[in-house]
């Protein structure tokens, strides 16, 4: 406890945010080491301080690419127009902004370098929410069109303090592929549409990076059942 | 809803066998009742329920319960059939109308009027959708602006003041407010036709003295640094107290107003059309320029009034100020034939005056009183004698 001490809050704060990045990385599927995810702050703190005890964040953003699971599960079927469909997943691009104010300017600048490095979608961790217009950017359409193909996701600092998938209260979420999705409504013989929904705001679901349409398996413990789990369709 | 006991597992989601929950959804509420009642004896006819339904006869469950017991097997062939194939038909104690809730929904024909107002409401939130878009591609582009380097914001360029009201015109005030957000955030003034830089605070702190007329007063640094100048802000907010509180896509009409900008050339601004503005540019000598401009800004107008026709495509139903001229219909008072005769006490206090209550007279007594009022204009009083 003593060697906190040394460490402005800052920099303790900012040492959780990258630790819960990376464990939302690695969670998703994207390859990461393991040790990679509990860095200790001596450690991030010799890697991104500047003279003055702040954390740098210039030097914090990370770039992953999906493991061989995370591939097969956002393979798409193949059709008979596209007999070898890419997978609905690429490499990640995690900034960590600096800005106090994060607007249009910051999101488009952003946008850009994605698109120039060839990522496929990205996650921006900015100190304070956006402005609302950035948000309306993020939103509609345009915003599919000049960003990156998988979309920019936009986190708050404070969001990625707590890893809030560690909470004893929050079942495990498992995405699940789009074939195994086709055969769980097989199995049931539902249409997705009568299936229970989940909202692609919920937090776990922005944790997951979930997109319209998939389907998620939610497994917690019961105490008549011993282990229970429920579908739901993001929304 | 009867799912997520459906969906309880061991594991893998595809291996089990409990039918109940879907069961349950699959024959409707009354099934559903059975199934609590005889959940064990379901679960082995559940197992074999991929195979025929009618095999199933000789089995535990009472037929009652084989419709809830079979369920994957049932959707598309309806329980009752089933049953009456083979043997004797049991008579069931559940209602005779059990349609499996599963079985596609009986077609019904496409409702005229149910689908248009559907699509109605559709393309009010698609036209909507476009606003939101057309208002955050204005701030984009004005995040730029001005155009030309180091205008100045009391004499904008012409062509500039004239794009900045036409993007103004779906603005509402919220959304100038973000216009000011954004360009502070890219370290502008606020005022969207000031190249400046905003203004920095004397020091970094988040509260910052100003000296007033009432004395000293305690801001937001923030405050401070939204503009230029005094001067840019009372401009900018100039444009902002003009703009119509009614988001755009509730607007009536096509009456947009002309958003004023304050300048100092408004002379420039007032005549302002696409053509003459790039005459402007070309031509140097300001004393010719402005016998010509009179009759070529009139000519050049035809054209700038076809070239906002083809952008008035883009949003149809709303007309557009240019658009007033289509209106050829005149509008015509009514006068009257005779003098208008003030209201005389008379009739009231006559003979039906007793009848009235608080001026109302009841039906009981209205006919008399209506004929009454029928002898006033004679012209038409047989139209309204009853019977």
């Amino acid at each position: 406890m003593e060697d906190r001490e040394s460490y402005s809050p800052n920099m303790i704060r900012m040492w959780r945010v990258y630790r819960t990045a990376k464990e939302m990385c690695l969670d998703r599927g994207y390859n990461i080491l393991e040790e990679d995810t509990q860095i200790s702050l001596a450690d991030f703190a010799s890697r991104f301080a500047r003279e003055d005890g702040e954390p740098d964040r210039t030097r914090m953003p990370f770039s992953c690419v999906p493991s061989p699971e995370m591939l097969s599960k956002y393979a798409v079927t193949p059709t008979a127009k596209d007999p070898d469909p890419q997978p609905a997943i690429g490499s990640i691009w995690v900034e960590f902004n600096q800005d106090e104010n994060v607007g249009l300017k910051q999101l488009r600048d952003y946008m850009q370098h994605l698109v120039n490095g060839n990522f496929y979608s990205g996650i921006m961790v900015c100190i304070k929410p956006m402005t609302g217009m950035a948000l309306r950017l993020l939103r509609g359409a345009s915003g599919i069109e000049e960003g990156p193909k998988g979309g920019v996701e936009v986190f708050v600092e404070q969001d990625l303090l707590v890893n809030i998938t560690k909470h004893e209260l929050v079942p495990k979420h498992v995405l699940l592929s789009k074939e195994e999705k086709a055969q769980l409504l097989e199995r049931y013989r539902l249409r997705e549409t009568q299936l229970p929904r989940i909202q692609v705001t919920d937090p776990v679901a922005k944790y997951l990076g979930l997109r319209r349409g998939q389907v998620v398996k939610i497994i917690r413990k019961s105490e008549t059942a011993g282990r229970y789990a429920s579908y739901r369709w993001a929304i | 809803m009867g799912l997520p006991g459906g969906l309880q597992t061991e594991g893998s989601p595809f291996s089990h066998g409990c039918h109940t929950g879907v069961a349950g959804r699959v024959c409707g509420s009354e099934g559903g009742l059975k199934i609590l009642n005889a959940p064990r004896q379901a679960q082995p006819a559940a197992e074999a329920s991929s195979s025929s339904s009618s095999s199933k006869q000789g089995q535990g469950p009472t037929p009652q319960t084989e419709p809830s017991s079979a369920p994957s097997a049932l959707p598309e062939v309806s329980p009752a059939p089933a049953v009456t194939a083979v043997g004797m038909p049991p008579k069931s104690i559940l209602k005779n109308s059990t349609v499996p809730t599963n079985a596609p929904p009986a077609s019904k024909p496409v409702n005229k009027r149910h689908l248009n107002v559907a699509l109605h409401h559709a393309s009010l939130i698609e036209q909507r959708k476009q606003i939101e878009q057309q208002v955050l591609h204005s701030i984009i582009t004005l995040l730029e602006f001005p155009t030309v380097q180091n205008a100045d914001p009391t004499r904008p360029s012409a062509s500039d003041a004239l794009r900045f009201r036409d993007f103004m015109i779906p603005f509402q005030p919220s959304d100038y407010d973000s216009l000011i957000e954004e360009r502070n955030i890219a370290e502008k003034c606020g005022y969207a036709l000031c190249p400046h830089p905003k203004r920095q605070a004397p020091s970094r702190a988040k509260k910052q003295f100003v000296d007033t007329d009432k004395g000293v007063e305690i801001v937001d640094r923030k405050l401070l640094e939204v503009w230029c100048s005094d001067d840019c802000a009372r401009r900018a907010l100039y444009v902002k107290v003009q703009l119509n509180e009614t988001p755009a896509w509730m607007r009536q009409g096509g009456h947009e107003d002309k958003i004023e900008l304050m300048v100092e050339n408004p002379e420039d601004h007032h005549k302002a059309l696409p053509l003459r503005l790039k005459k402007e540019t070309a031509a140097g000598s300001s004393k010719s320029r402005k016998d010509d401009d009179i009759v070529a800004a009139w000519a050049a107008r035809d054209d700038a009034l076809a070239d906002l026709a083809v952008e008035r495509g883009e949003k149809p139903g709303r007309l557009s100020k240019a658009n007033k001229d289509l209106i050829t219909a005149q509008i015509r008072e009514r006068v009257g034939q005779s003098p208008p005769v003030p209201p005389s006490l008379s009739e009231q206090t006559g003979a039906q005056s007793q009848m009235a209550i608080e001026g109302h007279v009841p039906r009981i007594n209205r006919e008399q009183w209506q004929d009454d009022e029928d002898e006033d204009n004679a012209t038409d009083w047989d139209k309204h004698i009853p019977g």
